[in-house]
This record gives structure tokens, sequence and C-alpha cells, in this order.
């Protein structure tokens, strides 16, 4: 690939004054979705766990079911939150991102691991019935939705922070009149149409020699 | 070569009525022609033919040496700006300016460069982030030609761009428009029913009436030299003053009034004498030293000058221009006359075999 220009790197940046981050939000929400079938999957165990704590009517258990509601809805919104403040290049949110990302990784230390420590980990999943004994699968499953989840949002974070920064950093030269945008475009349209010209020129020249070759060579000079 | 060269065009639409008989036009390489006349009289038609909305029923459409008859629009390299602008609501004024050249899958870098650079001509870099129901009617129509000028194309076509604004906003819109036809130099075929817009914006105007071409020319041209009666009534605010007569001896007689003809205009009208025909008269061209007795009934002062609406013989309406501030009132009664180098003669206007009627031909 070709290196960039000084003046393409300026157009690069300058893009994003008129352009949202929109592959940080994709991650973002990415992020989400994982979060989303992670959920669906740990609430689908009726008969363990959440439910049979409920069932106990413990405060304990009550509490334990409703805290792990709240958090997934939290985690939910500020996701959410974040994806559309991370689009607009606001740095603050890709660390929230960051945080969010820490949570999932810490839950797989939660539920997760005490279900496949109790071997509890078998409601079935897309025509499989694991045993108990095959209760790491669907820890697997989890595991790999919390990780992906996270994934995402570590991305999602740093994509942010990099692109905010070169944005932070273009805005400021523009506004000190370090970089002149209308000048810059006006040097390139100036660049393409000398490299137009020389192209022509070029291609004038090797016809002009083609020509020339074919007449030395009706002439039996070649 | 001309940029553009319409000939014999015809358009029929499928119930059998004609929009467009015959139009034929050459447009030179970065001419602004303006189609002006009545509503219905095909000029927006002829405009989407060019455009590749409608089909070309009959004739030929040449765009820069390329037969464009049959072409599909994408295929003929024109851009063009509506009336209502048909810009994306959801979208920023950037994405609206760049669309078509995402669609074409232009490279980011050069689709920068070039909303960058209309945005600069139109001065709407600070509005790029902002999205059109945030914009005033004059912005809005700035992006749409914007949009028009990203793609750089061979033609521009304007479809009343500037109907939907108010007075003050059009007039300078009107002077956007003709710097920024100087800055791009660009070809451009403009619609309106406005003739103050195409004689200020026009480097030659085609005055359309019920399909049919009534004049081409340059401004001045269709101001001063008018072919025949809808054009000398059509362009002019007020219209002229259209009074029917009948040349006898050196003099026209109409049953409201007789004038005297001085030598060169008895010369001009010597094969109709005796015959019916139609004296032009423009409002600012009459004065207020004759012997036509004009009826005031009202008087308007506009500042600079005023206007005089009166009757000729108890009858027929005539408006008068006066440079000066008058304070007439209505009833009063004034001789007015006209300025001889600037009266219009006409033939009646006829009736075709369609039972059409044709416009009377000005009388040179």
């Amino acid at each position: 690939m070709e290196k960039k220009t000084p003046n393409q790197v300026i157009i690069d940046h300058d893009i994003m004054r008129y352009k949202k981050n929109k592959w940080a939000q994709v991650l973002a929400l990415l992020g989400l979705v994982f979060n989303c079938l992670y959920f669906m999957l740990i609430y689908a165990y009726t008969g363990t766990f959440y439910y049979d704590s409920a069932k106990s009517k413990t405060a304990a258990g009550l509490m334990l079911i409703g805290v792990s509601v709240l958090m997934t809805l939290i985690i939910l919104l500020m996701t959410f939150l974040s994806s559309e403040n991370v689009k607009n290049y606001n740095k603050v949110y890709s660390y929230v991102l960051f945080v969010i990302a820490g949570l999932q990784v810490i839950r797989i230390f939660g539920f997760p691991l005490y279900g496949l420590n109790h071997k509890m980990l078998t409601v079935g999943y897309f025509g499989f019935y694991p045993t108990p004994d095959q209760s790491w699968v669907e820890f697997i499953i989890l595991l790999v939705y919390l990780l992906a989840s996270a994934a995402c949002l570590i991305a999602a974070g740093i994509l942010g922070i990099i692109q905010s920064v070169r944005l932070q950093k273009h805005i400021k030269k523009v506004e000190s009149g370090e970089v002149d945008i209308t000048a810059v475009v006006k040097e390139m349209e100036a660049e393409d149409e000398a490299k137009a010209v020389a192209a022509k020129v070029a291609a004038e020249e090797a016809l002009k020699e083609t020509e020339e070759k074919i007449t030395a060579s009706d002439n039996g000079e070649v | 070569m001309p940029e553009v060269n319409i000939q014999h065009l015809d358009k029929i639409y499928d119930g059998g009525v004609q929009a467009v008989y015959d139009f034929n036009l050459d447009i030179k390489d970065g001419e602004f022609i303006v189609l002006v006349g009545p509503s219905g009289c095909g000029k927006s038609t002829t405009l989407r033919m060019v455009a590749g909305l409608e089909d070309i029923t009959k004739g030929s459409l040449i765009i820069d040496g390329k037969d464009c008859t049959k072409e599909p629009p994408k295929n003929r390299d024109i851009a063009m700006v509506f009336q209502n602008y048909a810009l994306y609501g959801h979208m920023t004024i950037y994405e609206n300016m760049a669309f078509s050249l995402t669609l074409r899958k232009e490279n980011k870098e050069i689709i920068h460069r070039k909303v960058m650079a209309a945005a600069e001509i139109l001065d709407l870099k600070s509005q790029l982030n902002k999205k059109p129901k945030q914009l005033s009617g004059g912005q809005r129509q700035r992006v749409a030609m914007g949009r028009a000028i990203v793609r750089n194309p061979k033609v521009f076509l304007f479809d009343e761009p500037l109907s939907n604004l108010d007075a003050k906003l059009r007039g300078s819109m009107r002077r956007e428009l003709i710097l920024l036809h100087k800055k791009l130099n660009a070809t451009i075929m403009y619609v309106t029913h406005d003739q103050t817009e195409a004689l200020t914006l026009a480097d030659r105007i085609v005055c359309m009436s019920m399909g049919h071409v009534q004049q081409i020319g340059d401004p001045i041209e269709l101001y001063e030299k008018p072919a025949n009666t809808f054009v000398a009534t059509f362009i002019g605010l007020p219209p002229m003053n259209m009074f029917e007569g009948t040349i006898e001896k050196g003099s026209f007689k109409s049953e409201l009034f007789e004038y005297p003809l001085n030598e060169k205009q008895t010369g001009l009208l010597k094969d109709y004498d005796g015959k019916k025909i139609i004296l032009g008269v423009r409002p600012e061209n009459i004065t207020r030293a004759g012997h036509v007795k004009l009826h005031i009934t009202n008087n308007e002062n506009l500042g600079m000058n005023t206007l005089v609406h009166g009757k000729v013989g108890g009858v027929k309406n005539v408006v008068c221009k006066f440079a000066e501030w008058c304070n007439y009132r209505a009833g009063d009664e004034i001789e007015i006359g006209f300025d001889p180098e600037m009266m219009h003669f006409f033939e009646l206007p006829t009736v075709d075999e369609q039972g059409k009627e044709v416009p009377g031909k000005a009388i040179r």
C-alpha cells in the first residue's frame, strides 16, 4: 500500500470532523449483542441457581436475582450510552467501555463458574441437552459470550480514544491556523492536475515513439 | 461544438396530449440559458426531457457530442436542482452533499475534497454538521446546489429553484447564482416562470407558451424587440399596454384614440395601410405629454417611481410608469403620449388549424 502524503493525512483527519466514529460504535453495539446472548442463556436456567434462590424466599436469594437483573440492565444501558458517545468522539466514554469490559470479565467468576462447579449448566442449547457432567459445554459458551463482549468493548474503547485524540489535535491545528483545509484541498487539486498533465504528456510521447518505430520498421530501418 | 444540442424535440404524453412542439436550441459551453413561460407552457417538461426524467417522443438530444436521446439519466452527466431541494432530512449537510459520490463508491478522500471545495464556494462550511431542518430556505437551496456541484457535471439543470423562497431571499440567491455561474463557468439550463429571474440571470432566454418556443434571445432583445404579442406582454412588469387599431393616412386609429405616426413608423407600416394591427407601449415609455386622455383609477407610489393605472376611452385599462413621484387621485384626467422610438407594432393574433391562438408577429 502506498504511503499517504501529509496532505492526505490531513484530509483523513478532517473527514472526522464531519463523519461519526462508526467503527467504534459498531464494536460497542456488538459487545452489547454478546451481552444479550449471555443473559438470555443464564436466565434460562429456571430450575437452578437464581430461581432456586428466589423460591427459597430468603432475602439473600431475592437480592441475588434482583442484583443480577439490575446489573444486566445497567450494563446494557451504559454500553448503549457509551456507543452513542464514542460515535461522537467523546473520549470519556471510551474509559466507561473499558470499565464495562472489566465487569464482563469479572462476571465469568460469578454464575458461570459457580454453575460449572455445581454441574448445573444443563439447560439445553440449540437442541443439545447436556448431562450434569457435560456442564463445561455451556460454560464455554457463556465464557465465549462474555469474553467476546469484553473484547468488542475494549476494541471500541481503544478506537474511540485513538480517533478522538487525532480529531482533537486536528481541530486545534485548524483553529490555530496551522492547517488551512481550503489551501490543502486546492494544493491537492493542483497536484492532481499536474499529475494528469504529466500522464497525458507521457502517453503522447509513448504514442509518438511507437509511431516512429512503426515508420522506421516500414522503411526497413529496423 | 455546442455543449448541448437539442433538435426538433417533441413530447407527446400517453393520452395524446402534446406538451412540447419542435423545440430547437444550441447551448454553448458555459452559457446560462433560462426557459421562461407561464405554468403549463412545457418548460419543465423540456428540462425533464434533457435530464432524462421524461422520455423524448421525437427529436434528438446531444450533450457534448454524445447522443443522449435514449440514455438513462445516470449516463448523461448532468445534475438537477429541484424546487423543493430534495434533501435527505436524516442526513447532515455534509452527507447530503457527499451522497451522490458515495453512491458512485468514490474514494472518501476525493469525496471530502469535493464537498469542502463546494462548501467553500457556497459558504456552507460552518453548516456541514447540521441537518437540513436547521437551515433556512436559502441555505437549503445552496446545499441542493452543492450536491450538484460536487458531481462536476457537464450541465446543470435548475427547475424553479428559487420559487420556495421569500422575495428578499430570492433576490440575494439570484446574485449568488450569477456569482456561482461566473466561478464555475458551468453550462446551465434554468426553468422559471419569474421574468425577473430570467432577465437578471440569463445569457439567453427561451420564452415558451403552449409548448411552442416563442422567442430565443438575449434578455435585452426580448425586452426591446419582442417577436410577438405573447413575448411583449409576458416579459416586462407591468406588462406592455396593447391597443388594437387601424393604420390610416399616417396615423394609428383605434376606437379610443388616434395617434399620429412619424415618418419612420409610416414607412415601416406602409404594407398595413387600412389593416388592423396592434400597437404596444411599455408603461415606462408612456410620457405625460400627448393627447391621449387617461382617466386615472389608481396611483401607486413605489418610491423611485409611480405606477399610474387608468382607463383610455373609459374601457381600455392602461398602466403608466412615471419616473417621478406623482400624487394623482382617482378620477383625475391627464393627457399621455408614447415615446416614438419605443412603440411596438404587431400583427393581429391568428388561429391555427387546431384552433389554438397564434400570437401576432412583430412588424419590423
